[in-house]
């Protein structure tokens, strides 16, 4: 059963040193994204979170929910790290400085890691689940690999997969951006007719999870590393060359370094050209669990084969495939 | 593909292990004490809390150090050696995870310079600046995955107080799809100030104790805990030689897409992931380890929906011994519906459902059968964990014994 990426969202703040920064930062304007109503008690990454999702689905906010058959068989699932931090930080300085009194009911349920996750859920219909994954850095491309297995288990027909982060307060400095992005994805032959008025965008060839944590002098353990390249690699199979995208926290640079050469070496024992090295390699995930799924967002636009993966500091690696739309996707590996 | 239990482990109010969990939940007389924090309250609050845990370690928080204690238990009960684990899966359900690391400011402070990663202890500043962000607080999954060795798949799933039965439901999943051949599943939660305060500010707080089958109950009181079950396919413990304690019959997962907090009141989304889960037995299960957790429309719904789904597969609720564990361990949230699926393992293997706790004036709505006074006799190997959260999130699993 192959998996196709329908559509793409994305909402993203970009680093401009010396801007100001509002609640929703200056480059994000939620009512052009969500209209005039219904999302004034939502956190920003809420807000981030549905419009992404809106732009991949093609919906507007004020779009009815899906309802019977079609939404029991829609699911939602949302990587963030950072979602409720801001939010946890100033329910806690008030529960020490003012009581409980000083919390509007209004905002309890933000203290909750999956509310952004559940009020895309709600404002979509998604009925077949709404799962949130929390692991740094990572959890926006684990979110694609849940959707895709969820697709090939069969919990669900269509499954948007995406991710949110509103960084911390001290981001002055720290490098560290709000963002969305979502990626819709769906089992190609359950749902009627292409997707999208373009269909699909993309072919996702699998996905796949693995830890490596540094060694004592920051070194991945060269035994597991060979071995997880040749799985990251594995999920070209079947292309003619690919991109290939290593992302990781700045702090992770040259760990980051170390796993792009080490796929690159299995891909080039395979026989598959790392296509365009110049443009792609590192990145900094400068948008925290968001950056994964940006760049996801970014290739599928492309329409080329690609390989993405994430790399958080302490040892999480997810990495994603994607082939031509017109390709048959093969299984796990 | 069949999946099979070959470990458990938790900590709990009643302490570490499995052992004290059974001899607690057969006691069924626990109450809970005073929070360590007045949380904003006008009085502290109540607290199942775990006893003499162990000290965090290093960048790790107080859930990180519950969840390495029930792992460990369970990894030793599976004997999984090094080389098991190094493909092995991880996945953990938790609703805050460390968040007293933001709580007290713990690897922000003294002893920790700027920049430095909480779990590894290693790192540099973003960008080479001196400000860093606070750290994330849902690293428990790297702490345990470095601490254990555990190189396969990896995920925090935090689906509010449905995580814990979503991390076993996904675990399997991961088995099943040919991700991994063996995942250490577990869950895990510690006192909040913030969890408490808020919802308390809601309402949803028993001043007295949990009381989930009483009419008298006034909502949930939160408890520490941690649980892990190893899951691995009925093939890898055939080869590995272990005998499985458990057997997973069915798993269904749905979405109320309703409301943030609340129910969907009719239960048809939780019915729907009951129905799928009991789809892997025949009829009527013999226990259900429900969710219950004292709130009153959220244990109608779940009575209503589970019983629903036990007449679609052609039981009856009556036959169902229905046990809500919360009422002497309190809500753990994320390891919740682990610990349901511990306990399903320890009711099937001892053929026993501990008596409900608590209840003075037995609730008249609900159709299964509740052991009260004493431990109920199985008369079925086969029970129904159910798992609800915040925003609508439900998963339920079935659990059969191993031949």
């Amino acid at each position: 059963m192959t998996v196709v990426i329908t559509g793409v969202g994305a909402v993203a703040e970009e680093p401009r040193p010396g801007q100001g920064q509002g609640e929703d930062g200056p480059w994000f304007d939620a009512a052009a994204h969500l209209g005039r109503r219904g999302w004034k008690y939502l956190t920003p990454a809420t807000r981030y979170l549905l419009a992404a999702g809106n732009e991949a689905l093609g919906r507007r906010h004020t779009d009815p929910p899906l309802t019977g058959a079609e939404a029991e068989r829609f699911g939602v699932v949302t990587g963030t790290q950072y979602a409720i931090a801001r939010v946890h930080r100033r329910m806690d300085t008030v529960l020490t400085t003012e009581g409980v009194r000083g919390i509007s009911p209004a905002e309890v349920p933000g203290f909750s890691m999956n509310t952004p996750g559940s009020q895309l859920a709600i404002s979509t219909g998604a009925r077949a689940f709404s799962v949130t994954l929390t692991n740094p850095v990572t959890a926006g491309l684990e979110a694609v690999q849940f959707a895709v297995t969820a697709l090939r288990a069969g919990r669900a027909d269509v499954v948007v997969a995406a991710a949110t982060d509103q960084a911390p307060e001290d981001r002055g400095g720290s490098g560290a951006y709000d963002a969305a992005a979502a990626v819709v994805l769906a089992a190609r032959g359950r749902t009627p007719g292409p997707a999208g008025a373009e269909g699909p965008l993309a072919a996702v060839t699998g996905g796949l999870s693995r830890f490596l944590p540094p060694g004592p002098a920051g070194a991945v353990d060269p035994a597991a590393l060979a071995a997880s390249a040749a799985r990251v690699a594995a999920l070209a199979r079947g292309t003619d060359g690919v991109r290939l995208v290593v992302g990781a926290p700045p702090a992770a640079a040259s760990r980051a370094a170390e796993v792009r050469d080490a796929v690159a070496e299995a891909l080039a024992e395979s026989g598959i050209p790392v296509r365009d090295p110049a443009a792609d390699g590192t990145r900094p995930a400068r948008h925290c669990a968001v950056s994964g799924l940006l760049d996801l967002v970014g290739l599928a636009r492309a329409g080329e084969p690609a390989l993405l993966v994430s790399l958080s500091e302490p040892g999480h690696l997810t990495a994603i495939g994607i082939h031509r739309p017109e390709t048959v996707g093969p299984e796990f590996i | 593909m069949t999946v099979v239990v070959t470990g458990l482990g938790a900590v709990s109010c009643f302490g570490s292990g499995i052992g004290a969990l059974w001899e607690g939940l057969l006691g069924a007389s626990r109450r809970p004490d005073p929070a360590p924090d007045v949380c904003g309250l006008p009085a502290r609050p109540h607290l199942y809390a775990v006893p003499d845990a162990d000290a965090p370690g290093r960048g790790t928080g107080r859930t990180g150090a519950l969840l390495a204690t029930a792992v460990a238990e369970a990894v030793a009960e599976a004997g999984l050696t090094a080389g098991d684990l190094r493909d092995a899966g991880l996945t953990v359900g938790t609703s805050l995870g460390d968040i007293d690391l933001s709580e007290h400011g713990v690897g922000t402070g003294a002893g920790s310079s700027p920049g430095q990663d909480t779990v590894t202890g290693a790192g540099a500043p973003f960008d080479g600046a001196v400000s860093v962000p606070p750290p994330a607080t849902h690293r428990v999954a790297a702490s345990l995955a470095s601490r254990f060795g555990i190189g396969g798949p990896g995920q925090t799933l935090s689906t509010a107080c449905s995580a814990g039965a979503y991390a076993v439901a996904w675990g399997a999943e991961l088995i099943g799809t040919g991700q991994a051949d063996i995942v250490v599943a577990c869950g895990g939660d510690a006192f909040s100030r913030v969890a408490v305060g808020t919802l308390q500010r809601f309402g949803l707080l028993d001043d007295a104790c949990c009381r989930p089958f009483d009419t008298g109950r006034a909502g949930m009181v939160t408890g520490e805990g941690a649980a892990a079950l190893v899951l691995e396919s009925a093939e890898s413990a055939r080869r590995r030689g272990r005998t499985a304690h458990a057997v997973l019959a069915g798993h269904g997962w749905s979405c109320d897409a309703h409301h943030p907090m609340a129910p969907e009141p009719s239960g048809e989304q939780l019915r729907r992931a009951a129905a799928r889960a009991l789809a892997g037995i025949d009829g009527a299960p013999g226990a259900a380890v429900l969710h219950r957790a004292g709130v009153a429309v959220n244990d109608t719904v779940e009575s209503t929906a589970i019983s629903a789904a036990v007449t679609a597969a052609g039981g009856s609720p009556g036959e169902v011994l229905g046990y809500a564990p919360k009422a002497v361990m309190g809500h753990t949230a994320g390891a919740a519906g682990v610990f349901g699926c511990v306990i399903a393992a320890l009711v099937l293997r001892h053929g026993l459902v501990p008596p409900n706790a608590h209840v003075t004036d037995p609730d008249p709505d609900c159709p299964l059968t509740v052991p009260l006074d004493a431990p109920a006799p199985l008369a079925r190997p086969t029970v129904l964990v159910s798992g609800t959260g915040f925003g609508g999130n439900n998963a339920v699993l079935a659990w059969r014994a191993a031949a």
